[in-house]
């Protein structure tokens, strides 16, 4: 085990040194004006810090926070596992478009301020305070709006804190089908946030920010960091693909944790996999690489380590690609590349009932996610896990009802021809 | 939520993922001390589900160095699963499992 604990610490500390020195390299003399861009302007959706700042500042920016939170888990002494390498990629992805080093520390201290009230082991909502910067943009919004407002930021401190119960309660909701659980569960929180501030007209402006240029470098970085975490995989698991095929034998309900379940060899190949598949399919369909979508990608291959893999996540991608083939949205707009990449959160809903309803499923979140960002106005960066946590909970007791009625059916027919 | 209460969920969790397996429950005990709860799980399991057991029981024993997972023990009312675990991971101190032939002996430490 101590040696698992090493591998997943030097994975975390590589990755995020490789996207800091990457971020330098080419940013270079502009790097702290590049940062001070993404720390002193909103946050919420959409900003793609590599449109608003640069694509250099935008990657130190993520490696930097990769760093800390990796830093964070060391001294709170955690053995990291699935979760740990789920929730940096998280981060790290979502560094290049709403996450910066300063509008997430409110979150995750109001968070580790109610496990302390409550009297919990610091550790127990750890991830739940990982995840929960999801609504980092707040913070921005109430803290740096108008000058450094101190309200702003207990206020911030209120929105971590009432996290931890809402989360454990959420994950009730959907039993686990929605990965993205506290992105449901900040989408909620960040409803009545979004509907107190529109009520008070202090609602942000809508706001897109969506970088095109830069594909062949960045499609050489991504490439890169996915195919050396697939050969990192591959080393460890003694060059083979052995014990793959079991991966893909489990449905992703939380808690599928592949570390803990399988193996850290064949979790990394997953992740990679994962990673290359998510990098290509952007590439494929037209649309952009830059911060929005290598975030879904990171995010897609972090869960590589909680849940998803490449059978389970396959018929939700296929739904949704049908939704935006004969939706009214294009193709390859920036809201269906999303709803691709992140919308497999509902990848166990396949991985339990079958590739069907995981159809369904996609089709569904198509459809649901470009009409509930509105709901918490954009502040909730994880807006996928919104829209899913509604599909997996308007899903199940249909999935259950079907069944039974199916069972009904053909009880009935052996009836009839017994009868017979 | 006191730890009493939640050794009992454990033990529970643990008995009706046995019974799902089609064990047969043995022995089932848990001592009380000033300092710890000590709980004692016998099993006999069959044979084509022996595999499966030992694999969650490791599974289990490695769970306890991740306390931080117990998060989402919010799932444990699922039926069937072993997640009612996680509630009490920081507590666990040692897990301790055996199996002779097909029979299971399960022992769990936890901390006061």
């Amino acid at each position: 085990m101590p040696g698992v604990i090493v591998l997943i610490y030097r994975f975390f500390l590589v990755i995020s040194l490789s996207f800091m020195v990457f971020g330098l390299s080419v940013s270079r003399t502009q790097i702290f004006q590049e940062l001070t861009t993404i720390v002193l302007s909103p946050s919420y959706l959409l900003t793609d810090y590599m449109a608003l700042a640069g694509v250099g500042g935008a990657f130190f920016n993520s490696g930097l926070l990769m760093l800390l939170f990796t830093l964070l888990l060391w001294i709170l002494k955690i053995n990291p596992s699935g979760a740990s390498i789920a929730a940096i990629l998280t981060i790290g992805g979502f560094a290049l478009f709403g996450k910066n080093f300063f509008n997430v520390w409110p979150i995750v201290a109001g968070v580790l301020l109610y496990t302390t009230l409550i009297g919990e082991n610091l550790k127990t909502f750890l991830y739940v305070a990982y995840f929960g910067t999801a609504l980092a943009p707040i913070s921005t919004h109430l803290i740096l709006a108008s000058g450094f407002n101190i309200v702003g930021f207990f206020l911030s401190l209120i929105v971590g804190f009432l996290l931890p119960p809402l989360a454990s309660f959420c994950l009730t909701l959907h039993r686990g089908y929605n990965l993205y659980n506290v992105g449901f569960t900040a989408g909620i929180l960040g409803m009545f946030l979004g509907s107190i501030l529109k009520a008070y007209d202090l609602a942000p402006t809508p706001r897109f920010y969506w970088h095109e240029g830069d594909q062949v470098l960045l499609a050489v970085f991504t490439y890169s960091v996915f195919y050396a975490i697939l050969l990192y995989g591959l080393k460890l698991n003694g060059w083979s693909f052995k014990g793959y095929k079991s991966i893909l034998s489990h449905s992703g309900k939380l808690l599928t944790d592949f570390v803990l379940l399988e193996n850290e060899g064949v979790t990394f190949i997953n992740i990679g996999l994962l990673g290359l598949l998510g990098t290509s399919y952007v590439l494929l369909s037209g649309s952009a690489l830059n911060g929005p979508t290598i975030g879904g990608i990171m995010t897609l291959a972090g869960f590589g380590a909680l849940g998803k893999h490449p059978k389970n996540i396959a018929p939700v991608v296929l739904g949704v690609i049908l939704g935006a083939a004969t939706n009214s949205q294009p193709f390859n707009s920036p809201s269906m590349t999303l709803a691709v990449l992140f919308g497999t959160t509902l990848a166990p809903i396949a991985g339990e009932f079958g590739f069907i309803w995981g159809v369904v499923a996609g089709f569904l979140h198509s459809a649901l996610v470009i009409n509930v960002a509105f709901l918490h106005q954009g502040m909730n960066l994880y807006n996928n896990g919104f829209s899913g946590g509604f599909v997996a909970l308007f899903l199940l007791p249909l999935i259950d009802a079907a069944r039974l009625l199916k069972n009904r059916i053909l009880v009935s027919m052996r009836g009839e021809s017994n009868g017979n | 939520m006191e730890t009493e209460k939640l050794v009992v969920m454990m033990v529970n969790d643990i008995l009706y993922y046995l019974l799902k397996k089609g064990a047969h429950i043995v022995d089932s005990e848990i001592v009380a001390s000033s300092r710890d709860f000590y709980i004692l799980i016998e099993a006999n399991v069959p044979s084509e589900n022996k595999e499966v057991v030992e694999k969650d029981m490791k599974i289990l024993s490695k769970i306890k160095d991740h306390p931080e997972l117990k998060y989402y023990s919010a799932l444990s009312q699922q039926v069937g699963g072993l997640e009612g675990i996680y509630t009490i991971a920081p507590y666990i101190r040692k897990i301790d499992f055996d199996f002779a032939e097909n029979g299971l002996r399960l022992e769990i430490f936890v901390m006061r």
